[in-house]
């Protein structure tokens, strides 16, 4: 994992036990954490405990451990990996599983607030229908046909839609053969 | 036999034969089977060749020897040298079926028997990720939408969907200056008012995006930096901050020529003394900068106003300064009074903002006026002082010549002396010239020689830094390719199933070649007792034929004389040639031995050749297509 | 169910009775070809200037005759109720067989054509799949994100309109399911009974 020189200056400044005591880098790391996950975190550095730690090297340290979090999860880094680069910032082991710790606790998150930022199309999350029976319209009588109305919901970015269609028998023979064809390249996929 | 056996039987089980658990030697195979594996294998090392033929025993007895035949010359095509043919498979004897499975097993290929073992690498692993991943998605139930808990979420719904949106961060730190050599109000600002990163963009979704974006921007302006120094840097032979203001003030020199050239149409080329134009302005603080190092240090005109407006209220900027930073943590007044209040302030602001703006104009344009009075002053004031100074010389001039007017004769002697005396001097001041000069251009060619010497020597040491460099990153580029090698290996080697057959194979291997070494030397041991031995009989036989010729001489020659010792010759003969036949018949007898061993050995192998119950089967095979051939024929009489 | 023709129609369609039923059979031919691809008013000259008739009663003929057939065919007109309803017009027999005639080749097609009128929403056109999985992305770099891309081609009126959405194993499951279920329906004692009995 490589690392800007001014966010290794910021874990070195983190490591160092004459600035973070020990106390106050467990408070710090959870603070972090908290800033990266919880959406508004209005107060990040005003702790208390931290209140005696200048300002200026605190608002640096945060933007070096936010970032250095947030490659750690984006590369899927090992704790080998982890460990090294930490190390390489002259952090003590007790502070490197501390640490750690805290991304195992919070990696799900993390990832799912990283894969969040993507692009898709929208997402069919239910389907619904009708069976209608056309007697006839103004253009023809006796048309005595059944139809389908199908319905999609979608879903994009929290924002549900709706598509809408109609179609007859036969070509919703036709989309669901095409659904289940679909369906059996999965399950070959499963199995291999 | 039973570990090539064992070997074998497991070998094709890779291949993918299917053989029952208690088959355990070859001679247990039957013609079924056989096909099977021979077809199995074949598929393996030809798939051409053997996807044509098909592995099981077809019912009818014409279909299984054309089956037969096909295998036998597949196997040949394959490159088996020994005898083959459709008997190999149908009526099969140990030995013939034994060397045939071990010349195909040799001919498996490693890997892709492996690979349908196992399958490795990277991609395989993918794979199987991929495969484990959806099995565990259809193993999950679907849920309506309304009730789905966190792990369908993740699932069954896209989930929120950003797009990757980076802000610039202002950051409490500089890349270029240590954060002491900062000004006094840049620290402040970064204690007092910066807000932490998280807190920076206006969405909390584009917080990873925004920070992980600086900092890749970080690292490829530093890699980028790095390949430059490396590249063009060191051999400037420059330090680095050196090459930054030099490389800096050519940028900004090229920007001013080209800003120049595009001024240049103007009619009025003195623009830079009149200042009149945005241009010239801006081309005159480029000067300063260039120069200067530092647009705050100069007197731009710009720089002056600005100055002037913070100096004349600076507790006012500090408080409205103070102002924005209350107004921005508490956002939670009501809006009313803060838009009340902001109206306010703006109206305020904007006010004076006008007035100053009014101020400066007119402010400028006095200067403006007094600058090029003071120009035109200042010209006027130089050429007169010139002239002046003309004028007194040619008055000096005059005075003098009038002075030595009234003695001239007189003058002019003492004039001419004085120029000879000049002369003199400027001779004897040359030569002295001439003496300190020759040393001072030995020494300068000297310091030259000195001088190139040094810089070959530098640019040797350079290019073998360049060369350390390229060394390091390769070298980097190396250990890292290793690492990931070393991971992905490692990863494999977990997945792997830890296979015993390998170690107990290697372990038998190891015995077995253990084994043969024991065997070889009792082999060469009974071979030396054999050699001795040979060596003592010829030993013997010699020392017999010698102590018989000796006794022979001895006994012949008294024999001459004495009749009792005639006899005894007579008898001497008779028992030599009765110990000759004697060794003759147990000679005989030797070889009859070993021939009958051989030919029990023959009879054995012959036993294993099932003859007999191949013949059977031969025969009935034989039944078979005689009753095949005969309905055969009565249908075609029937159709 | 009998036609009930206005007098006007039968004004125009008496037009037919003047001319050789050859040229009766022609003007057939013409009308169903307008109705299948549109009028084109040249060719009433044409035939006008041939029969030496003004082109506006060739026009009104061939119109009668469209009238005529898209009426019947609209209302699915039995055989017997046609030449009952022809009858009115007191034509000749070969020209009532000749229409009969026309009217049973073509009627299934008319129908089509009248069918296409009909209001109706978006229709299922095509649909085509792929299977994804998603293994990075700029901000993760390591993911396993497998989902099935589906293109579904709708036909709106003339056109036809391609929506591309995704889905996941499961719910793909539980669409095929649902669907089938829909298809299932129709099959039911409910729904079989309905189909007989509206005829």
């Amino acid at each position: 994992m490589e690392l800007s020189e001014s966010v290794m200056k910021g874990l070195q400044t983190l490591a160092d036990p004459n600035v973070f005591d020990l106390k106050s880098y467990t408070i710090f790391t959870e603070l972090v954490f908290d800033s990266l996950v919880s959406p508004r975190c209005e107060s990040v550095l005003g702790h208390p405990e931290l209140k005696y730690i200048d300002q200026t090297t605190l608002k640096h340290c945060h933007t070096a451990a936010t970032t250095f979090i947030l490659e750690g999860v984006k590369q899927n880094a090992d704790k080998s990996t982890i460990s090294s680069c930490l190390e390489d910032a002259r952090f003590q082991i007790e502070r490197v599983d501390l640490l750690y710790t805290s991304l195992q606790k919070n990696k799900t998150n993390l990832e799912y607030l990283l894969s969040s930022i993507d692009t898709c199309p929208p997402h069919i999350t239910d389907a619904a229908w009708r069976l209608e029976y056309c007697i006839k319209n103004s253009h023809l009588h006796k048309v005595n046909q059944p139809s389908y109305l199908i319905s999609l919901n979608t879903e994009r970015g929290g924002a549900s839609s709706e598509i809408n269609f109609s179609c007859t028998m036969e070509q919703l023979q036709d989309l669901v053969g095409k659904m289940k064809d679909a369906a059996k390249s999965l399950e070959r996929a499963s199995q291999s | 036999m039973e570990e090539v056996d064992r070997i074998l039987i497991h070998s094709l089980r890779q291949a993918g034969t299917d053989i029952d658990e208690d088959v355990q030697s070859v001679k247990q195979f039957t013609s079924e089977l056989i096909v099977e594996a021979v077809v199995r294998c074949l598929r393996v090392i030809d798939p051409a060749l053997g996807n044509g033929l098909s592995h099981s025993l077809p019912p009818g007895m014409s279909a299984r020897f054309r089956l037969g035949m096909s295998l036998a010359q597949a196997c040949q095509d394959v490159g088996f040298k020994g005898e083959i043919g459709y008997q190999t498979f149908l009526y099969s004897n140990e030995p013939e079926i034994r060397s045939l499975f071990m010349f195909l097993v040799e001919k498996l290929p490693r890997e892709s028997a492996e690979a349908s073992d196992q399958p490795s690498g990277k991609s395989a692993l993918l794979q199987r990720a991929i495969a484990a991943q959806i099995r565990a998605q259809l193993s999950v139930p679907w849920l309506p939408p309304s009730c789905r808990l966190p792990i369908h979420r993740k699932t069954q719904s896209s989930g929120p969907c950003h797009s990757f949106h980076a802000q610039p961060l202002s950051l409490p730190y500089s890349v270029k200056l240590s954060s002491r050599k900062q000004t006094k109000e840049v620290q402040e600002y970064w204690r007092n008012y910066l807000l932490p990163v998280t807190s920076q963009p206006s969405r909390h979704a584009s917080v990873p995006a925004s920070l992980l974006e600086n900092h890749i921007s970080e690292l490829s302006a530093a890699q980028e930096w790095e390949s430059e120094w490396n590249s063009q840097g060191l051999l400037s032979r420059l330090t680095p901050e050196e090459y930054r203001s030099r490389k800096k003030a050519r940028l900004q020199k090229r920007i001013e020529e080209q800003l120049r050239a595009a001024a240049q149409p103007r009619p009025d080329a003195h623009g830079a003394t009149r200042s009149t134009s945005d241009l010239a302005e801006l081309l005159l603080s480029f000067g300063g900068v260039s120069t200067g190092g530092d647009v705050l240090t100069k007197g731009t005109r710009f720089t002056h106003t600005e100055k002037f407006t913070f100096t004349q209220e600076p507790e006012k900027a500090a408080q409205q300064m103070a102002a924005a930073a209350s107004a921005l943590p508490s956002s939670h007044q009501s809006e009313e009074d803060l838009k009340v209040q902001q109206e306010a302030e703006l109206s305020a602001l904007q006010q004076q903002l006008q007035q100053l703006s009014v101020q400066m104009e007119e402010v400028g344009g006095d200067i403006k006026q007094l600058t090029v009075s003071i120009q035109q002053v200042s010209d006027e004031l130089q050429q007169k002082e010139v002239s002046n100074a003309e004028k007194e010389n040619s008055v000096k001039m005059k005075r003098q010549t009038i002075d030595l007017l009234p003695d001239a004769e007189d003058n002019l002697l003492k004039l001419q002396t004085v120029v000879e005396a000049s002369s003199k001097r400027v001779v004897h001041l040359a030569s002295q010239w001439e003496k300190h000069r020759v040393p001072l251009i030995d020494e300068q060619r000297r310091l030259k020689e000195l001088c190139s010497n040094r810089e070959s020597e530098s640019s040797r040491k350079l290019s073998e830094i360049k060369d350390l460099h390229d060394k390091i990153r390769q070298s980097a580029e190396e250990a890292k390719k290793k690492e990931s090698l070393y991971k992905q290996l490692l990863t494999e080697y977990e997945t792997l199933s830890k296979d015993v057959s390998r170690s107990a194979y290697t372990m038998r291997i190891l015995e077995i070649v253990g084994n043969i070494k024991k065997q070889k030397e009792e082999i060469t041991k009974i071979l030396s007792d054999t050699k001795d031995l040979q060596k003592e009989i010829n030993g013997l036989t010699g020392k017999l034929d010698r102590t018989f010729a000796v006794t022979d001489e001895l006994v012949f020659k008294d024999a001459k004389k004495d009749e009792s010792v005639r006899k005894s010759y007579k008898y001497l003969a008779a028992l030599h040639e009765n110990c000759t036949q004697l060794i003759q018949t147990i000679e005989d007898t030797g070889t009859i031995l070993r021939e009958i061993r051989d030919l029990e050995e023959q009879i054995e192998t012959e036993n294993g050749k099932r003859t007999v119950s191949n013949l059977e089967k031969i025969l009935e095979d034989y039944k078979a297509i005689r009753q095949e051939n005969s309905a055969l024929a009565a249908k075609i009489r029937e159709g | 169910m009998l036609l009930v023709l206005s007098e006007e129609h039968k004004e125009h369609l008496g037009f037919l009775s003047e001319v050789d039923s050859a040229v009766v059979g022609e003007f057939g031919r013409i009308a169903v070809e307008f109705l299948k691809k549109g009028s084109n008013p040249k060719i009433f000259e044409g035939a006008a200037r041939k029969l030496s008739v003004p082109a506006e009663s060739v026009q009104h003929g061939v119109e009668g005759l469209m009238y005529l057939l898209t009426e019947s065919a609209k209302l699915m007109v039995s055989e017997g109720d046609f030449q009952d309803s022809v009858l009115v017009l007191g034509f000749s027999e070969e020209l009532n067989q000749l229409l009969l005639q026309l009217y049973l080749e073509n009627r299934k097609e008319i129908r089509q054509i009248l069918g296409k009128l009909a209001p109706s929403l978006p229709h299922y056109h095509n649909l085509e799949w792929r299977l994804d999985v998603q293994l990075s992305s700029r901000a993760l770099r390591q993911q396993l994100k497998p989902s099935v891309t589906l293109k579904l081609v709708l036909e709106d009126g003339p056109s036809l309109r391609a929506r591309v959405l995704q889905t996941d194993p499961s719910t793909l499951q539980h669409l095929i399911q649902e669907l089938e279920r829909a298809l299932a329906e129709l099959k039911s004692s409910h729904c079989r009974r309905v189909l007989r009995n509206i005829k």
